[in-house]
């Protein structure tokens, strides 16, 4: 998969384009999924790193107003892992994840945007061939700043966006829990997911997140194909570690 | 240019991914630490143990990925420690860690101490003698025994298996009274006819250990024989409605664990002092089932007729193997909540064992 990402990309950045005005997109909302490689390295099972399959299926909203741009995005989406042929599982679920850009520079066809991101995102595993019923998770709250690079091709559009985290709480697991009871009722999800927040920065906890799209543009729609890099890494501990590679898939319904 | 500078950042991104830990440290040594837990320690020389291939053993276990499952193991002889290695973390000779179905050999051994009291008058009495408010509803099992709970064949519809079993329904809390919710269950079986190892029997023997000593189970069994054994790193779950697990249930370390099989190997003494009946220690581990699976079974113990030994068999790979006539004992502990085909295997255990076995004059 990560060879057919890196061919489509030399593909497109070796095409040539021309300027061409960008059809002024005031609202839209996005409908897509993802599927990728993800890995995932809880500092409780010993060092195995469980890796496999996530798919998300995602939602978004965009409005543009004047220099400014608010984008929400939410997503769903479960992963199925292995390691050593044990299996595992993860159910990921963003609620919020909202951006706020500026406008800080453009030309006829690029523009660059600044600004800010507040996330709220639940990652939730079950491992139950090396744990039985014990249940982990990572939620994160969290502050970003975020850019946003674009420029035109011809009718089309190349999107970057990059966001690394700042502050934020997290939750984690803690270390000992009696493991003779099991935790896998929908009720002990939401409490266990959103218990125990700690607060902290680049002392505790550092997210990345990378997204290159390629947008083309019609009327009323936007086809949008693109790659997401995301790694997370939480220094205390527990300690966790995720990382993964999504291939985007989204359309884009224009509204005035 | 540009485009080749993104293109090449972008490949590393696309090529990078997490690296898994080594599961197991280096083997180094399998020197005992001294500890003020009771145990004496010799070398292995002493106790006629060739050195050179017992290292050779803990450098296999150490580094086969096959056994990555494998958390300790200690050797003792002639009622001493006289090797440890601890796979992962040295912190695990300290820290408590679940050691599943053992808990039922250990409660085999406190029904021998509470016969000995005068609690329980025979093991061929009715579980209504001693439970006589619970079974007033249940007179379909009025005639199941002690005995017939300690050797598994209660004819209880109990199953431990899968999320639909009755174990799995503890785990998750679901009955409000576990005992009640065992009782409530239906036979499938007459009493004494068909061996079955569930984890409800031992939770009926708790119950009736509660009720007989009036008292907490851990709080009984430290003052009976916890603290005779020197026992200090053990705690015992309970389930919501505040009783005892009887199946499982124990957390402890490996060299507290084999206290209980040491005892059981010594006729019931710890360091000289008689703790538990020598007859009842004779009894729980001589064959009552002999067609049980995997092995023939005592009272809760396991027993191995070829290899001459019984043993204590914890879920995930948890063992305690007790040779009589060589005075021979090794602990293995593993992951605990591994599953199925995941766990470390009882033939694997046994062939670790019988690796040192073989080296044991």
């Amino acid at each position: 998969m990560r060879i057919i990402f890196t061919l489509i990309l030399i593909f497109l950045l070796t095409k040539s384009y021309s300027q061409v005005d960008t059809l002024f997109q005031k609202r839209s909302h996005s409908f897509g999924f993802s599927v990728g490689n993800i890995q995932i390295k809880e500092g409780l099972n010993l060092g195995l790193v469980f890796g496999g399959t996530q798919f998300d299926f995602q939602y978004g909203y965009l409005r543009n107003y004047k220099k400014y741009k608010f984008i929400y995005e939410t997503a769903i989406g479960i992963g199925i892992l292995k390691s050593r042929q044990m299996e595992g599982f993860n159910i990921r679920f963003k609620p919020l994840d909202f951006s706020y850009l500026h406008l800080v520079k453009h030309s006829t066809n690029s523009q660059f945007y600044f600004g800010g991101n507040i996330l709220l995102n639940y990652n939730y595993q079950l491992y139950p061939d090396f744990q039985s019923g014990q249940s982990y998770w990572l939620s994160q709250i969290q502050l970003k700043p975020k850019i946003e690079y674009s420029r035109q091709l011809r009718k089309n559009k190349i999107e970057v966006q990059f966001e690394n985290s700042l502050f934020g709480f997290i939750s984690r697991p803690p270390i000992y829990r009696d493991p003779h009871f099991f935790e896998i009722n929908v009720d002990q999800f939401i409490t266990n997911a959103n218990s125990n927040f700690k607060v902290g920065s680049f002392n505790q906890f550092n997210s990345t997140n990378f997204k290159l799209k390629y947008v083309m543009q019609k009327r009323k729609v936007n086809y949008v194909i693109g790659y997401e890099f995301y790694y997370l890494s939480y220094y205390q501990s527990p300690n966790f570690e995720l990382m993964s590679h999504s291939l985007l898939l989204q359309i884009q319904l224009k509204k005035k | 240019m540009k485009n080749i500078y993104f293109i090449a950042s972008i490949s590393i991104i696309l090529t990078s991914c997490l690296k898994e830990t080594p599961l197991k440290k280096p083997f180094s040594s399998y020197t005992p630490t001294p500890m003020s837990d009771g145990w004496q320690i010799k070398a292995p020389q002493q106790v006629q143990i060739d050195e050179s291939e017992l290292s050779e053993i803990y450098e296999n276990i150490h580094s086969d990925n096959d056994l990555w499952q494998i958390r300790s193991l200690l050797i003792f002889r002639n009622n001493s420690l006289v090797a440890e290695s601890y796979m992962k973390t040295d912190n695990d000779r300290t820290e408590k860690q679940a050691v599943w179905s053992c808990t039922k050999q250990v409660l085999a051994e406190l029904v021998g101490i509470a016969i000995d009291k005068g609690l329980i008058s025979s093991i061929d009495d009715s579980i209504g003698k001693y439970l006589s408010n619970e079974m007033q509803n249940h007179a379909d099992k009025k005639n199941i025994t002690i005995r017939n709970l300690l050797q598994m064949q209660s004819g209880i519809a109990y199953s431990n298996s899968g999320l639909s079993g009755q174990t799995a329904n503890i785990q998750q809390q679901k009955p409000n009274d576990i005992l009640e919710y065992i009782l409530s269950l239906p036979m499938n079986a007459k009493p004494n006819e068909v061996f079955h190892y569930n984890d409800g029997n031992p939770q009926i023997i708790a119950a009736i250990l509660e009720n007989v000593t009036k008292k907490d189970l851990n709080e009984w069994a430290t003052e009976e024989f916890f603290n005779k054994l020197n026992i200090q790193n053990l705690s015992w779950s309970k389930y919501k409605d505040g009783n005892t697990f009887g199946a499982f249930g124990i957390l402890t370390t490996p060299r507290e664990l084999a206290k209980f099989s040491q005892c059981a190997l010594d006729s019931g003494k710890w360091n000289g002092n008689q703790i538990i009946n020598p007859n009842w220690i004779n009894e729980m581990k001589s064959v009552k089932v002999l067609d049980a699976t995997p092995k023939p079974f005592g009272l809760f113990w396991w027993i191995d007729n070829e290899r001459q030994i019984f043993y204590m068999d914890g879920h995930g790979g948890q063992f305690v193997f007790a040779n009589p006539a060589k005075n021979l004992m090794v602990v293995m502990t593993s992951e605990p909540n591994t599953q199925d085909e995941f766990q470390l295997s009882l033939n694997k255990g046994l062939e670790i064992y019988d690796r040192i076995n073989s080296i044991s004059n």
